[in-house]
């Protein structure tokens, strides 16, 4: 059953790591972007796109930071407030999941089984948010927001527990970057 | 990283033909500010602006036509006569659309009082604009600051698309 799964993985990783290949699909159209994400338990992640354009979205436990490269720009708030905003947030947390989100089975498609999780509270930027999973591995997520936006995002090559260097968890501004506070 | 040219216009606009364009932008008021991704349509008398997060989650909707500007944002609605105003009121920053719809391009806004300043910024309706592309001779800027009194908006334009035909004046 998935949410045994879902329990399973998180109990079983204190460290991840993984590519992952993101669509989101939007008013008819799909704009593709892929990237790699580490998770360091509890709370901390590390979540950058390469392609089509370097973001870097870091969690370090305390304070959320995402940077963009070209815009030459990084903002920072606290971790809590971003929970809604990174499934990488809600994958590092020990218990993020179920403290946020009820979790119910949603059956099996293509050795995927999948479960649904509701957010308890309304504002978390996403009305739907479904996990796939097979081996106690996660597969895949997919979420949709109340504007009917569809953010589908599959794992690959995912290690459990593998060696990360702490400062992949902390961030610090490249030299001539503005940091702003939401 | 990127070479940055100043970005001269190719040839001057005279149709405000319509446009698909997605990128990023991210605004700045006193040290505090914000990052998205967004998607923006336009064609004349109408526009929608959705802005995202990286995750492709809209936060935020402008849509302006005949009847008047709409925001939807945090499942509420508002209503006004013009962006600026609306933005301004539910945002804390004016958003310029109606003038963005041509710097955007690369042009100062037509009917607009305008200034080039010194080191070749363009200043329209109390927004100071700079324009940079990656290379020489490009069609339009790939980046574009604007800023006015403590507030920077920065936008990459990075993909332009033909107009969805789906959403036909």
């Amino acid at each position: 059953a998935a949410v045994a799964q879902l329990k399973a993985f998180v109990a079983g990783t204190r460290t991840v790591s993984a590519q992952f290949e993101q669509t989101v699909t939007s008013q008819g159209r799909q704009e593709r972007a892929h990237g790699t994400l580490e998770i360091s338990r509890p709370g901390k992640f590390r979540w950058s796109y390469a392609k089509p354009y370097e973001q870097l979205i870091v969690g370090d436990g305390k304070r959320l930071w995402i940077y963009d490269k070209e815009l030459a720009q990084v903002t920072s708030r606290a971790l809590d407030a971003a929970l809604g905003s990174s499934p990488a947030a809600l994958l590092a947390g020990d218990n993020a999941i179920e403290a946020n989100y009820k979790l119910r089975e949603a059956g099996k498609q293509g050795g995927i089984e999948w479960l649904v999780a509701t957010p308890r509270l309304a504002d978390s930027g996403f009305s739907s948010l479904k996990m796939g999973f097979a081996g106690n591995t996660l597969k895949e997520m997919q979420l949709t927001d109340s504007f009917g936006n569809v953010t589908d995002i599959r794992f690959d090559a995912l290690k459990k527990n593998p060696p990360l260097a702490a400062d992949r968890f902390r961030f610090a501004a490249p030299p001539g970057v503005d940091v702003l506070s939401e | 990283c990127a070479t940055q040219v100043a970005f001269r216009p190719q040839q001057e606009l005279v149709a405000d033909a319509p446009f698909a364009l997605s990128g990023r932008l991210s605004v700045q008021v006193d040290g505090k500010g914000q990052l998205a991704q967004f998607d923006w349509t336009h064609a004349a008398g109408r526009d929608a602006l959705s802005v995202n997060t990286p995750l492709g989650n809209t936060v935020a909707r402008v849509t302006r036509d005949a009847a008047g500007v709409v925001l939807e944002a945090d499942g509420k609605r508002w209503q006004a006569e013009d962006v600026e105003t609306l933005t301004e009121q539910v945002l804390g920053w004016p958003l310029p659309l109606a003038n963005l719809v041509w710097w955007v391009r690369g042009h100062r806004a037509p009917g607009v009082p305008a200034v080039t300043l010194p080191d070749g910024a363009l200043e329209q309706q109390g927004w100071q604009i700079r324009f940079t592309a990656d290379e020489a001779g490009s069609a339009y800027p790939r980046r574009i600051e604007l800023s006015r009194d403590g507030i920077v908006l920065r936008i990459v334009a990075s993909q332009w698309r033909p107009y969805p035909l789906a959403v036909t004046p």
